[in-house]
């Protein structure tokens, strides 16, 4: 037996050997009731969406621009959320190259892992010790290049008050996913707990998490709040602490040194390692990067264009060709081989696009293929559809738009 | 055939599951909610479930599914958001597999998902991509790369991605 399939078998024994199942009835009892709303949540759902319809026409004709809160608001004003930013308290993290500020009633806690720190209002300090705080800001400084894989609905783009670029996204989240609370079966929308993420653009230097110390980092923030009532008390606050975020030291541009000499056309050339895959059915997601061929080191700026084609031919669809620059340094940010296989640990030659509504009507029996600057053209197999099954749905012909869009 | 079938599929799985979902997730809490969830729907639908040829790898693919649908909420992207909340419950395990169980948390959940059906379930290259809807050539780059990631944390074998 190959060792990690047994040091897997040894965690997974030895970390359940002490947890009992939970009784069979509970389950059972859980089971009957999804199968009982299964019916009913159809027109539960036509009839909520009839009553959002009227409550926001109501508050449009009212001309009501703010939102209204949700449960009890709070009979006075925290602290913090008085207390003038320009008597903050700074946190400093010299390691990972991060200082922000937070309110002084404020608590602060490092976590277990590297680079990242939780700073939660004060009501929150005891619950921190044994508990998951009920509203909290996680930063995590320190870790990889701050755009990532899967394109994510609504993103925002944004610059911090130090020029910091970064990726905004806003979701909710049911509380019977997150590790430590009850599950319910059917949590009402007031109830959701509500999470902001921030990723953004560190820069490069070789202060990050190990094993990947230099080249360009990323600074992850998650702004989490368990319910609406925390949301509307504090989340001005939160931003504020993800606005007062910079670099302890200067970092050098994530695009890299724009001083070196320009890369030749046979330095380099794109790679797709038949990563892809499907951010919801409706959506195909492909990236790859670029390989560093040899030669001295120098720095890329190269134009991209991904084109969807049927026998050679550009398909007629919004955004088909679609083209995108990646810029950085060769080889440092070359996509590398370990194991014999590509590793895509992502950064700024690190390249994505995704292909909305690819499975339309007419579309079938398509390729796509990258060309690159250096005259290079790469083709790409089309998407292959998955066998449905009642958790994982096909793709359908929804009659929405078919368009080819680079990510972010 | 119901309810008393169902018991027996539970009882004579649950332990077995949930080792393998700790293993992905890192999180026995969140291990164990997602499995019960899991169990919940496979009894709502108990008389189509029972009638598949595995019950067990329908009940772990949606518990895997609920485990993404989760991860990808808080943004895949964004290790920091997996693990935004509570530190995650551990129970008590010797160093060695400690290190094991935190290398695991620091690898992409497709990763751990792929080494875990295919190193602990034992399934091969092809049923893992059935299983998670995804090409064998994915599985097979993504073992790799887990592997790979561990074997620098783990000083294991990082021994050939199989063929098939």
């Amino acid at each position: 037996m190959n060792d990690l399939d047994d040091r897997l078998q040894r965690l997974a024994t030895e970390a359940t050997r002490h947890v009992l199942a939970p009784d069979v009835e509970v389950i059972m009892r859980r089971g009957r009731r999804r199968r009982a709303l299964a019916g009913p949540v159809l027109a539960g759902t036509v009839a909520l969406a009839v009553v959002l319809v009227a409550v926001v026409a109501v508050a449009a004709v009212r001309g009501r621009t703010d939102r209204p809160p949700v449960g009890p608001a709070p009979t006075t004003a925290p602290p913090s959320t008085s207390i003038p930013a320009d008597r903050w308290k700074t946190y400093t993290d010299a390691a990972h190259n991060l200082r922000l500020r937070y309110p002084p009633d404020w608590v602060v806690r490092r976590r277990h892992q590297e680079g990242m720190v939780t700073l939660a209002p004060a009501e929150q300090a005891r619950r921190m010790l044994a508990y998951p705080p009920t509203f909290a800001v996680t930063v995590g400084a320190g870790g990889g290049y701050y755009i990532g894989e899967a394109p994510e609905p609504g993103m925002t783009r944004g610059r911090l008050p130090g020029g910091e670029a970064y990726l905004r996204w806003e979701s909710e989240v049911d509380p019977s996913a997150r590790p430590g609370v009850t599950a319910s079966t059917a949590p009402s929308a007031a109830g959701r707990a509500r999470v902001v993420g921030y990723s953004v653009d560190w820069g490069r230097d070789c202060k990050g998490v190990t094993p990947y110390r230099c080249g360009p980092h990323g600074v992850h923030v998650t702004i989490h709040a368990n319910d609406p009532t925390l949301w509307n008390r504090y989340i001005s606050v939160a931003e504020g602490i993800v606005h007062s975020a910079s670099p302890v030291t200067p970092t050098r541009p994530s695009s890299g040194d724009r001083s070196l000499p320009a890369c030749r056309p046979d330095q380099w050339r794109v790679i797709w390692p038949g990563e892809h895959g499907f951010s919801g059915a409706q959506r195909f997601f492909l990236s790859g990067g670029v390989q560093y061929l040899g030669g001295p080191r120098c720095h890329l700026r190269a134009r991209l264009e991904l084109r969807i084609e049927r026998d050679g031919r550009r398909l007629p669809l919004p955004g088909n060709p679609s083209a995108r620059t990646v810029e950085g340094d060769l080889p440092e940010d070359g996509i590398t081989k370990d194991g014999g296989s590509w590793v895509m640990r992502g950064g700024p030659l690190f390249w994505s696009w995704y292909w909305q509504e690819w499975c339309n009507k007419g579309l079938d029996g398509t390729t796509l293929r990258l060309s690159a600057a250096n005259g290079q053209r790469l083709p790409i197999g089309g998407p292959q559809p998955i066998k449905p099954s009642p958790d994982f749905p096909a793709c359908q012909d929804r009659g929405q738009p078919s368009r080819l869009a680079p990510w972010p | 055939m119901g309810d008393d079938s169902f018991a027996a599929f539970y009882i004579a799985s649950y332990q077995r599951l949930l080792g393998q979902l700790f293993a992905v997730t890192g999180d026995l809490a969140e291990a164990e909610n997602l499995l019960q969830e899991a169990y919940a729907r496979a009894f709502a639908r108990w008389a189509q479930v029972h009638a598949y040829d595995r019950p067990e790898a329908w009940v772990r693919r949606v518990a895997l599914n609920l485990a993404a649908m989760a991860a990808r909420r808080l943004r895949r992207r964004a290790a920091a958001l997996l693990r935004l909340g509570p530190p995650p419950a551990v129970p008590e395990l010797s160093p060695q597999l400690l290190d094991l169980h935190q290398a695991l948390r620091g690898l992409p959940l497709g990763q751990r998902q792929v080494i875990v059906l295919h190193h602990l379930v034992g399934l091969p290259v092809e049923e893992v991509a059935r299983e998670l809807g995804v090409p064998a050539g994915t599985v097979k780059s993504r073992l790799a790369r887990g592997r790979g990631a561990l074997a620098h944390v783990l000083d294991i074998d990082r021994r050939e991605v199989p063929q098939g």
